[in-house]
C-alpha cells in the first residue's frame, strides 16, 4: 500500500479512488494510516463478510486464530465493473501501481484529458 | 606444533551471517522477486562449503587444525539459518489461498457499505460515484491483512 501511496497522485488525476479493506477496527487504521503516511480511505470489515463476498478470506490466518484477508487488489470502473484484479501468490510479490494504472487507461471512455 | 584456527570454518560462518543480515536491504531495493535473490543463495551454499571444508580438514588433521567441536556447532547453527531461510522464502511466503470465487474480469463487483478510519459509512456506490457528488471514475479495492 505503501506503492499506492506514493502514486496516489496518478489515481486522484484519472478519478479514480484508492482504498484499503481490512478486519482491521477504524481505530486500529487511524493509528496504521498515521503511522504510515496514508492519506487514503481505510475501511473497516470487522466481521470479514465483504472480505467474504469477495473470496479473499484467509481464513484463520490472524496470530489469535483468526479470518482475515489474503492480500488482493481489484480495479472497479464507474459502472461497478470489475477491471483488474490481482491476486499474488507470494507476500514477496505485490501489486505495482502502474499495473492498475494501465487498466485504468486501458477502459474505453476513460482516457480524459 | 601449533594447531591454526581453521580460517574456512569461521569465514564460512561469517558468510552465511552477512547473508542474511544483507538480505532485507537487498529485497527493499528489488522488490516483487519470486525467490530471493541469487546472490543471496549463492553465499548461503558458499558459507555452507567453507564450513564443510573446514570440519574435513579438523577431522582429518586435528594435530593441525581445529575445529573438532566449534566446527559441527558452527556447521550445524549454519545449516539451521539455511534451512529457515530456504523456508521463509519459498514456501512460507507462498502461504496464500488460491481464492478461486474471487471477482473476475467482467464481474460486478458486490456492493458493500464499509465504516472508514473515522467511523463514517463508506459504500462502494459511493467511491465510484466520486467524492461529494462528483464525477468518479472508479476505485481501486486493495484488501490487506490488517494490523488487528
Amino acid at each position: 500500500m505503501r506503492r499506492f501511496q506514493k502514486q496516489l497522485d496518478d489515481f486522484e488525476r484519472r478519478g479514480v479512488r484508492v482504498v484499503g479493506i481490512s478486519v482491521d477496527p477504524p481505530e486500529v487504521s487511524r493509528e496504521h494510516a498515521g503511522k504510515q503516511g496514508y492519506t487514503f480511505t481505510l475501511l473497516s470489515d470487522p466481521d470479514a463478510e465483504v472480505i467474504r463476498r469477495y473470496g479473499v478470506l484467509h481464513e484463520g490466518a490472524a496470530p489469535g486464530g483468526g479470518d482475515i484477508a489474503r492480500p488482493a487488489e481489484f480495479l472497479v470502473d464507474a459502472g461497478g465493473v470489475v477491471r483488474w484484479v490481482n491476486l499474488t501468490e507470494s507476500y514477496a510479490v505485490r501489486a505495482r501501481p502502474s499495473q492498475a494504472l494501465e487498466a485504468i487507461d486501458a477502459i474505453p471512455g476513460q482516457a480524459v484529458r | 606444533m601449533k594447531r591454526g584456527w581453521n580460517l574456512p570454518i569461521w569465514i564460512g560462518t561469517l558468510v552465511i551471517v552477512v547473508a542474511a543480515v544483507t538480505f532485507v536491504p537487498l529485497v527493499e531495493r528489488a522488490p516483487d522477486l519470486a525467490t530471493p535473490p541469487w546472490i543471496t543463495l549463492a553465499a548461503f551454499a558458499a558459507g555452507l562449503a567453507l564450513i564443510a571444508v573446514g570440519i574435513a580438514r579438523a577431522f582429518r588433521d586435528p594435530a593441525r587444525h581445529r575445529g573438532k567441536v566449534f566446527g559441527p556447532i558452527l556447521g550445524v547453527l549454519g545449516l539451521a539459518m539455511t534451512g529457515l531461510f530456504v523456508f521463509g522464502t519459498f514456501y512460507f511466503v507462498r502461504q496464500i489461498p488460491s481464492s478461486p470465487d474471487a471477482p473476475k474480469v467482467g464481474d460486478r463487483a458486490p456492493e458493500f457499505t464499509l465504516a472508514d478510519q473515522g467511523g463514517h459509512q463508506v459504500s462502494l456506490a459511493d467511491l465510484l460515484g466520486g467524492r461529494d457528488g462528483g464525477h468518479g471514475h472508479g476505485a481501486v479495492l486493495i484488501f490487506y491483512r490488517g494490523y488487528w
